[in-house]
């Protein structure tokens, strides 16, 4: 046997790989060639120090590292697979990690979702073109916000159509999310159309705080997009949804509670009612360099118009515009300004950095601006 | 390493099983991608698309291969990709065998020329052959699952590995001769 050939004897018996007379014949070959004997305990040498390199480890765990990207992912997948729920079962509770679990075992999902929402985005026009017409028919009053108040006279039922319609649209918006800005730009563009129609409020902190793993961290506008939008279909019927600060021009969107059937639990109860004379203007003062947060509500009687300035809310006496009452400053966006039926009390939410929210009735009677615990 | 019941709940859904498998094996994965780009941070990097990637992959994962070189192939496919961006590929025949570097015996503990000798030479293996040791010695690999996970038939993995141990060898005793350990 020559050297070549016993090269490789030596190799595979680094590795174990040699039957017993192989190993003799190695053996007897180094025995009697220095060489490949030299080289023989050379490569054995190697061997054992290859073998006993470091066991590195990572410095931190990687998987805690990744979770947030992992979170994303999962609201990736949702909002593929949330379109179908979104037609009508209501499982907006549900967590994302059941979400995913739910696409993986159905891939289809996607598929089926980009059929119902071809047919349902067709809808949305019809739709979109009643309402416009329904508006134009009440635009004969005389103030700016006059558009939002003839929508808010939309019925229950034509409401609810509109929202899921709408959650549609969106859906389509969002499907590039990669293209951030994009999706930004679609929602902006559809902004009008959703201010008088359906308010985006609440929901979307509920879903931040149910990701952990992401909470509070909407720095990423796709994924936050996702996310608003996933929450949004899941949604259902019910249930209004606020979009993250960075890419929703909030004036705009906000169009005054339309409750389409079951304000959402963080929401609290009954006060989005659909005969209140509530007006959003879509103005677009930006503030903090992003958001529009200019927010009024005329109170039924027609006696007082609340407003949203910044922190706090002025109330403005109709008649002769003075302020009659001024809300202490909160430490959070004010939303979501209803008046009571007889226009002794206006509520209003304050919608933390944290994503809570806390509810405050504004009693015009004794001025008292309290925290409603109910 | 990994238990198959956990792997299969991990497939049907079960998100935390599906995180604690890539608690398991995060080590491995990180190990791989450490000496085939011999650069922590890059191995951080490359370790987590890795898990990233089995994290959105694991209901393609079939029983009939082993859980173990399902996870190196994705690792190791993402090592040479990055591998490939970041450095110009050389054939082991082109290679410079000759370390220029002078060191001093008193310098340095012994053992630790050794690991720093041999990660110094496997550095300049080419991509496929660092590949192969790398899953030889420290994921502890037969040649059969050496061939698994780089898709290779078996032949050229055994090649690539007497190459490259032949390779390895004549480095380092070139920096024996050099007396650099005496």
């Amino acid at each position: 046997m020559n050297c070549p050939e016993v090269m490789e004897l030596m190799q595979r018996q680094l590795d174990d790989d040699l039957a017993e007379g192989e190993m003799e014949v190695l053996t007897n070959h180094t025995r009697q060639c220095p060489d490949c004997a030299a080289m023989f305990e050379r490569l054995k040498l190697l061997s054992a120090e290859l073998t006993s390199l470091p066991k590195v480890t990572p410095s931190y765990s990687l998987v805690d590292a990744i979770l947030p990207q992992l979170e994303q992912l999962d609201t990736h997948g949702q909002q593929e697979a949330a379109a179908a729920p979104a037609a009508g079962a209501p499982e907006k509770t549900e967590l994302p990690a059941r979400r995913t679990k739910r696409e993986r075992r159905w891939p289809s999902m996607r598929v089926m979702s980009g059929v119902i929402a071809a047919g349902i985005v067709a809808g949305l026009f019809l739709v979109t073109y009643q309402q416009g017409g329904g508006s134009a028919g009440n635009s004969d009053g005389s103030t700016a916000a006059n558009m939002s108040s003839a929508e808010v006279s939309v019925t229950d039922q034509t409401a609810n159509r509109t929202y899921s319609l709408k959650s549609y649209t969106r859906d389509e918006a969002a499907a590039a999310p990669e293209v951030s800005t994009e999706a930004a730009d679609q929602l902006e563009l559809q902004h009008d159309l959703d201010a008088m129609k359906q308010p985006f409020e609440g929901d979307k902190e509920e879903e931040a705080i149910t990701n952990s793993g992401i909470a509070g961290k909407a720095d990423d506008s796709a994924g936050a997009a996702d996310r608003g939008q996933s929450t949004e279909n899941l949604g259902g019927g019910g249930g209004v949804i606020s979009e993250p600060p960075a890419q929703e021009p909030e004036a705009g969107a906000f169009g005054g509670p339309i409750d389409g059937g079951g304000a959402d639990s963080a929401e609290g109860t009954g006060e989005a009612d659909n005969n209140k004379t509530i007006t959003g203007e879509p103005s677009f003062v930006p503030e903090k360099g992003f958001t529009a947060n200019e927010i009024s509500a005329t109170s039924p009687d027609g006696s007082y118009i609340a407003k949203v300035e910044g922190y706090t809310i002025r109330i403005y006496a109709a008649s002769d515009q003075s302020v009659v009452h001024e809300s202490a400053r909160k430490n959070g966006r004010l939303m979501n300004l209803v008046w009571s039926e007889d226009s002794a009390q206006l509520s209003y939410e304050v919608h933390l950095e944290q994503g809570s929210i806390e509810k405050y009735i504004i009693d015009m009677a004794t001025g008292e601006d309290l925290k409603d615990v109910q | 390493m990994v238990e198959p019941d956990l792997i299969r709940a991990a497939q049907s859904g079960d998100r935390d099983a599906l995180i604690t498998l890539l608690r398991e094996i995060e080590t491995h994965v990180y190990r791989t991608a450490y000496y085939i780009l011999n650069n922590e941070q890059d191995a951080l990097d490359a370790a987590q698309e890795a898990l990233i990637r089995i994290y959105t992959k694991i209901g393609s994962y079939e029983e009939k291969a082993q859980f173990k070189t399902w996870i190196q192939r994705i690792v190791t496919n993402i090592c040479i990709d990055k591998f490939r961006r970041n450095k110009p590929t050389v054939s082991i025949d082109e290679h410079d065998m000759v370390f220029h570097e002078k060191r001093n015996v008193e310098d340095e503990v012994m053992s630790a020329y050794a690991v720093r000798d041999i990660r110094e030479a496997i550095d300049k293996l080419p991509e496929h052959h660092r590949a192969v040791v790398v899953l030889r010695y420290l994921q502890d690999f037969s040649y059969n699952e050496i061939a698994d996970s780089l898709d290779l038939p078996l032949n050229t993995v055994k090649s690539y590995l007497f190459r490259a141990r032949q390779q390895l060898q004549t480095l380092l005793h070139d920096y024996q001769k050099g007396g650099v350990r005496g």
